[in-house]
């Protein structure tokens, strides 16, 4: 049980860590704890390990103001409306067309089974991958809860969410997205996240599928 | 559970990653809306009995809408009980409400979509997804919109109050008529309440407990012993106690007769409450049938003789009442030439009745000198007849002149004092969307609600809608006569039927059957081109669906109740199953198929107004709510005293308690918090704002905000109609009683009931047919609950009595697995093959009283023939019981010649049980609101079959 | 002090709506056929001056229980502390000698389980602290009534107390423990309820 409540809580940090990195441009703090190999150890997995040195390396690259603006745009070019050379919405992917797509409505569907909500409904769409990563934390935190107050017994139900909604949503397009990453961009920083999500991605969902056989 | 032993994320490294980027941020996602939220009684219950999940909701076995505390146990429904916090049935069930389960897990259950395959009404069908079921759905109405418009379309929502997203959808979708059962319950009952207050249900003050403000400023739930009760409480053709629909009058009408209520019950028969009224001080009237109005303007004419009245009650709250004693008084010096006797006195009423002429002033004395009282008219007895408006006028002109409106311990109108809900949610903006049309080769622009099938048609003061006549304007088409679209023609090209069984209940059977059936001679197809039924139950009106629509039950949906209670009250209903196989919410029904609509190039259709506004169910209905209570702050004592009076209160009950408002002065509006699901899920489901009485100025919403005596309604309908053609009410009028109307009566009117011994221009068919057929409900209350077999142990009313033959049937019942009385009871719902003796399970049972049965050489247990006016028969088995007078035989509704498979065991007994609906004359609608007269039936005896072996 | 659990039904709030009946069957999962709980009715007299009169019945667990006699297994069937009379299933044989020897027709043998079925008054819900058994709690009338009649304070002590009561077939010496609170009987002689012409 202990390991299942530690597995939870570093998958719930993940998540809110990968969130982070897709919704906002990354402040010098956490460029600086980057470059300090914060993540080093996070995984055994090849691409997360590239992943997090690539990001290591190019946070140690960024030595002013200058060079995070540089960064900042990258990030806005990449994943901003306007030039949104990668766009981090579910409904674009898997042959869909527009934004606010079927995608988006079903994971806001999913998002109110469990109380939650976009705070900018009908503004923003609901599949943005930092927000589908935010749902993911959500899941783990209720998770590790369960476990807390009444061990395995419910904690089971919220796991089962999570596969559920990484099979139907997340895990089906988040590689694909960290593809076109990797062919859109030169910079090592989003290289290395795109690595690092993917390989993650990869390691959580076959976790996810593992902890549903019983 | 299984996890690898290799750990692929390290949780110390991550850790540091969560603080690195900074602590968990929450600005994509906010809380919103808390399934899971428990109010303490919950969570109370669920710490005791470990493994059960409690949840409040209410019933809809029958239109009560009792709320319910319902324990689940592995997603199945396990026990059924009241709900406490509702005041309306206050923790109390009835005998059908704790079979609930019989209902959700009946075999009779749709699971998934089904097509059509061979002709209506054979009842064959094969299963299809719901994609292939919306795609038929859409395809056909696009195409049907496209050549004839949205007005060739019919959404009858059936029944209760689940209804608002169809009425969404409907109209959403171009529709202007959107129907309910209300259309075909009981319309010439509420014909008084109606135009003299803009009410509906007159109903006596019992419901106790109840929250009332105290002159401390605290409020305080008062009970029985509390509060003044009726003194008298006559029910006319009314019987509470086996309709068991207004749940507080079972434990209310007993109580006030230990207290010294005299109840009278009026009815032809000795139904339950008849039954208990004597046995406790009370009185069975058994009346002729049909003659409640001669029987009432006798007991108005002898009140008003005497001066018995309320002149100040009248003189500071009425108005008219000058003109409409004044045409009533002009009856008093006329002879009525079937008699001999003036109009409206004791002999005239007692001849007419056939009661004595005693029993009748007796009544009249009790009615004109004991306050409070209340009388009280039922749905079959008045509800149901051709002429039952004029006992609806009576009843409540009485009610009002001894000054028992809203009087403590008197009569309330429940429906001018229920929540106001729906507001947009309903979609009644879409009905003011402009259209053009070409009328006449000329183009004409109006709104969508001016193409109304029955206001701007055959029906203009058809205010509930028209459905017992949906199968003549189908088969005839409409034309518009009022309005801009005035000599407009449409066909109606599609129905939709839902949780509504109108096959059985819209009129006569055989006519409805006319109309499905019924094909255009040139094309060959089907004149309705697309009929669609949505329900949770195969019931008879599916056999004629092209497409069926698996409809969640309602164990499994959700809605808020509101109707009957006093007092404002809300209940909510919400899911304690997951739906049946792929049945749906009505929200999921409306998203999905505006959605196959939208897909299929219905411009009507915006999505932000549907599926892209409505991901869940609760959304919907916190907008239905958002007019709640919406009711005004009057009244003695004064709901709120520390808010202003008169004004109109929104929000939940503790914030308006507690004063967390603002006021809208311009618009004379108190806004407290919003009433929401979630605030009723903390709440044990249910909302109460206190009661109040003397609530004259919100409880009389007319124009002139007095109670009308000249009804300002009626005369609205006549400028509408003036130069205009006659009505289609006024020849039918004109040909069953002979009475010629040019306009609405306005103010007290008289005509004699049709196919009645009491008419003498019904004399010959009298003789030729000399018995009155009547029904009224057994428990079940409504055509689809028979398919719950349990319900064949409930005996009631000498007209479902286990009188049945020998049969098989597969039904799903309990099993018990375990029971050593210390141990919770263990069993399963399990699907069975039972074999039922002979006399051990209810059918349809035909009483007939011992005379007539002697007469006829008739025993219990025989199956007599039945031949109507019309000359249709059928056959029932019969009960001589002394519980009926002569020359009457009772049949209960809905209980008989049931031709669905998906009723079960009552589909077992169709070959000696009959349809009573089958013997309606399906021409014989009201003048003003087009209800059929169900109960104005004459019959005779044709044939007795004695049992045999074969047969038992 | 030991309870005494004691029944009250008020015959004047009955409306004969079956919901004990229901009630019953959905608490304890009973099969069509068989009920723990049941409601007469009974016509009597001649139009227009006849009455009928419903009559719920239930098991009287009685202080001299025939049923208990007439069991010929030690133990399968027995009367608790409490006042309760309950069948033990795991020693039940399913001989039916009780179901014959109960003058109420309150047993009978339950055709899923085999063996001895009665009401228990709910003694699963008495365990967990409901003193209510399924058909009080629904009730629609709130004609029935359960408790503890050792209790002075007990809603049905103060019932017993202020009311005349019956029993049914007192002279059998069974001292059933269902009271039944009357009809206002004397009226009916009367017949002054019913019109007549």
């Amino acid at each position: 049980m202990n390991e299942l409540l530690e597995m939870t809580e570093a998958r719930m940090h993940v998540y809110n860590m990968l969130r982070n990195i897709f919704a906002n441009e990354p402040t010098m703090k956490v460029l600086k704890s980057l470059s300090n190999g914060v993540l080093k150890d996070l995984s055994e997995n090849e691409d997360v390990k590239e992943g997090v040195e690539k990001m290591a390396e190019a946070s140690r690259e960024i030595k002013n103001t200058r060079d995070l603006d540089e960064l900042h745009a990258e990030f806005a070019r990449l994943f901003l409306m306007g030039k949104m050379a990668v766009p981090p919405y579910e409904s674009l992917y898997k042959g869909g067309k527009t934004l606010m797509g079927d995608a988006a409505v079903a994971v806001r569907k999913e998002y109110l089974e469990e109380g939650l909500q976009v705070e900018k409904l009908y503004q923003e769409p609901d599949d943005h991958i930092a927000t589908e990563f935010e749902f993911m934390f959500f899941l783990c935190k209720k998770t590790v809860a369960a476990l807390k107050k009444s061990g395995e017994k419910k904690a089971g139900a919220f796991l089962a969410k999570q596969r559920d909604f990484m099979e139907t949503h997340l895990g089906n397009w988040a590689p694909q997205f960290c593809d076109k990453i990797l062919d859109s961009t030169n910079s090592d920083f989003y290289r290395g996240a795109a690595l690092l999500t993917k390989g993650f991605i990869e390691e959580d969902s076959r976790f996810l599928k593992e902890a549903g056989e019983k | 559970m299984k996890i690898s032993r290799r750990n692929f994320v390290k949780l110390s490294a991550a850790t540091a990653a969560a603080a690195a980027f900074g602590a968990q941020s929450l600005s994509a996602l906010t809380d919103k809306v808390n399934l899971d939220l428990q109010s303490g009684e919950e969570q109370e219950l669920e710490d005791k009995f470990s493994g059960y999940d409690v949840k409040y909701t209410y019933d809809s076995y029958c239109p009560s809408e009792c709320g319910l505390e319902v324990w689940t146990k592995d997603g199945k429904v396990e026990k059924i009980y009241g709900n406490y916090a509702d005041p309306y049935n206050h923790g109390k069930m009835c005998g059908k409400g704790p079979l609930g389960a019989g209902l959700a897990y009946s075999l009779g259950r749709i699971k998934y979509p089904m097509m059509r395959v061979g002709a209506r009404g054979e009842g064959k069908f094969k299963r299809v997804s719901w994609d292939e079921a919306l795609d038929h759905i859409a395809t056909k109405i696009v195409d049907i919109k496209k050549k004839h418009g949205g007005e060739s379309i019919i959404v009858d929502t059936g029944d209760m109050t689940d209804t608002p997203p169809y009425y969404r959808m409907g109209r959403g979708m171009g529709a202007p008529h959107i129907t309910e059962h209300g259309s075909i319950c009981d319309t010439p009952r509420r014909f008084g309440p109606r135009v003299f207050i803009d009410g509906k249900r007159w109903e006596p003050d019992l419901m106790r407990p109840t929250l009332v403000r105290q002159s401390d400023g605290s409020l305080k739930e008062m009970g029985y012993d509390d509060l003044p009760l009726p003194k008298y409480i006559m029910y006319v053709g009314w019987n509470p106690f086996t309709a068991t629909r207004i749940h507080y009058e079972s434990r209310g009408t007993v109580t006030a007769q230990i207290k010294g209520c005299k109840v009278i019950v009026v009815d032809p028969a000795m139904c339950t409450t008849a039954a208990q009224a004597t046995a406790n001080g009370g009185m069975w009237v058994p009346i002729l049938p049909g003659t409640d109005n001669h029987f009432l303007a006798a007991i108005l004419r002898h009140i008003l003789e005497k001066g018995y009245e309320d002149k100040a009650f009248i003189d500071e709250y009425c108005t008219g009442v000058e003109e409409f004693t004044s045409a009533f008084k002009s009856y008093w010096d006329k002879t009525d030439s079937s008699n001999g006797m003036k109009y409206f006195t004791m002999e005239w009423a007692a001849d007419k009745t056939t009661l004595s002429k005693d029993k009748i002033v007796e009544i009249a004395e009790i009615i004109g000198t004991t306050k409070p009282g209340a009388i009280c008219w039922g749905m079959n007895g008045v509800g149901h007849r051709y002429a039952g408006y004029i006992a609806s006028m009576l009843g409540t002109a009485i009610n009002v002149v001894m000054g028992n409106f809203e009087a403590p311990g008197g009569t309330i109108d429940c429906n001018q004092v229920r929540i106001s809900k729906g507001g947009n949610a309903g979609g009644g903006f879409f009905n003011g969307r402009e259209v053009t049309r070409t009328v006449n080769g000329k183009p004409v622009t109006g709104k969508q609600k001016e193409l109304h099938m029955d206001e701007m048609s055959d029906w203009p003061a058809g205010w509930y809608d028209v459905v017992g006549d949906h199968p003549r304007r189908i088969l005839e088409g409409i034309e518009i006569k009022y309005g801009p679209f005035k000599g407009y023609k449409y066909p109606i090209k599609a129905r939709f039927e839902i949780g509504g069984n109108t096959v059985i209940t819209g009129s006569a059977t055989w006519k409805w059957q006319e109309m499905y059936a019924a094909r255009d001679p040139e094309t060959g197809e089907y004149k309705l081109e697309l009929a669609v039924s949505i329900d949770s139950l195969l019931l008879e009106n599916a056999l004629y669906a092209d497409v069926i629509l698996p409809a969640a039950h309602y164990f499994e949906r959700y809605g808020i109740a509101d109707i009957y209670p006093s007092a404002p009250v809300a209940v909510m209903r919400e899911p304690v199953i997951k739906p049946l196989g792929e049945s749906k919410t009505q929200v999921e029904i409306m998203n999905a198929i505006t959605k196959a609509l939208y897909e299929h190039g219905d411009t009507d259709i915006d999505p932000n107004e549907f599926w892209l506004k409505y991901t869940h169910d609760d959304i919907f209905w916190n907008e239905v709510m958002e007019p709640t209570p919406g009711v005004k702050n009057v009244g003695e004592p004064l709901p709120y005293p520390n808010l202003p009076e008169g004004y109109k209160l929104l929000g939940t009950p503790d914030s308006l308690e507690a004063g967390r408002v603002t006021i809208d002065d311009e618009k004379k509006v108190i806004h407290g918090e919003p009433i929401t699901m979630d605030w009723l899920r903390k709440n044990q489901g249910v909302a109460v704002w206190p009661m109040a009485w003397r609530r004259y100025k919100q409880a009389v919403k007319t124009g002139s905000g007095k109670i009308e005596f000249v009804w300002s309604k009626l005369e609205e309908e006549n400028e509408k109609i003036k130069g205009g053609p006659r009505p289609y009410g006024f020849e039918l009028l004109e040909k069953y009683t002979g009475d010629v109307w040019d306009e609405y009566p306005t103010t007290f009117f008289w005509y004699e009931p049709p196919y009645n011994p009491a008419n003498p221009t019904y004399a010959a068919t009298t003789e030729k047919y000399p018995f009155q057929v009547i029904t009224a409900r057994v428990h079940q209350g409504m055509t689809a609950t028979y398919a719950n077999p349990q319900q064949g142990e409930t005996p009631c009313d000498s007209t479902w009595w286990p009188l049945n033959r020998e049969f098989e049937a597969e039904v799903a019942e309990w099993v018990t697995v375990g029971n050593d009385g210390s141990e919770m009871p263990k069993g399963e719902i399990k699907v069975v093959n039972k074999r039922f003796r002979r006399g051990t399970y209810c059918v349809a049972t035909c009483s007939m009283n011992p005379d007539d049965a002697k007469a006829y050489g008739v025993v219990t247990g025989d199956v007599v023939t039945i031949e109507n006016m019309l000359g249709k028969t059928q056959k029932n088995v019969v009960l001589v019981t002394h519980t009926i007078r002569p020359g009457v035989l009772k049949l209960p509704f809905g209980a008989g010649g049931r031709f669905s498979p998906g009723v079960g065991t009552t589909y077992q007994q169709r070959d000696y049980t009959a349809n009573v609906n089958e013997f309606v004359d399906p021409n014989l609608l009201t003048p003003i609101f087009g209800f059929p007269g169900y109960l104005d039936i004459q019959a005779r005896i044709v044939a007795v079959e004695k049992p045999t072996f074969a047969t038992i | 002090m030991v309870k005494k659990y004691g029944f009250v039904i008020d015959l004047r709030k009955c409306v004969a709506c079956y919901g004990c009946q229901s009630s019953c069957r959905m608490e304890n999962k009973m099969p069509m056929g068989v009920n723990r709980a049941r409601v007469g009715i009974i016509d009597t007299g001649e139009y227009p001056n006849n009455h009928r009169f419903f009559l719920p019945v239930l098991c009287n667990h009685c202080d001299n229980p025939p049923c208990v006699k007439a069991c010929p297994t030690p133990g399968a069937t027995y009367k608790r502390d409490d006042g309760l009379v309950l069948v033990n299933e795991k020693l039940c044989i399913g001989c039916g000698y009780c179901v014959k020897a109960c003058p109420y027709d309150a047993r009978f043998i339950n055709p899923s389980t085999m063996v001895a079925d009665k009401c228990t008054y709910c003694a699963h819900r008495i365990a967990e602290g409901l003193e209510e058994p399924a058909c009080v709690r629904n009730c629609i009338g709130h004609a029935r009534y359960f408790g503890d009649m050792n209790d002075p304070n007990s809603e049905i002590s103060r019932l017993l107390a202020e009311n005349e009561t019956e029993v049914l077939r007192e002279g059998f010496g069974t001292k059933p423990n269902t009271y039944y609170i009357m009809d206002n009987r004397a009226k009916l002689l009367d017949v002054s309820g019913v019109d007549e012409r």
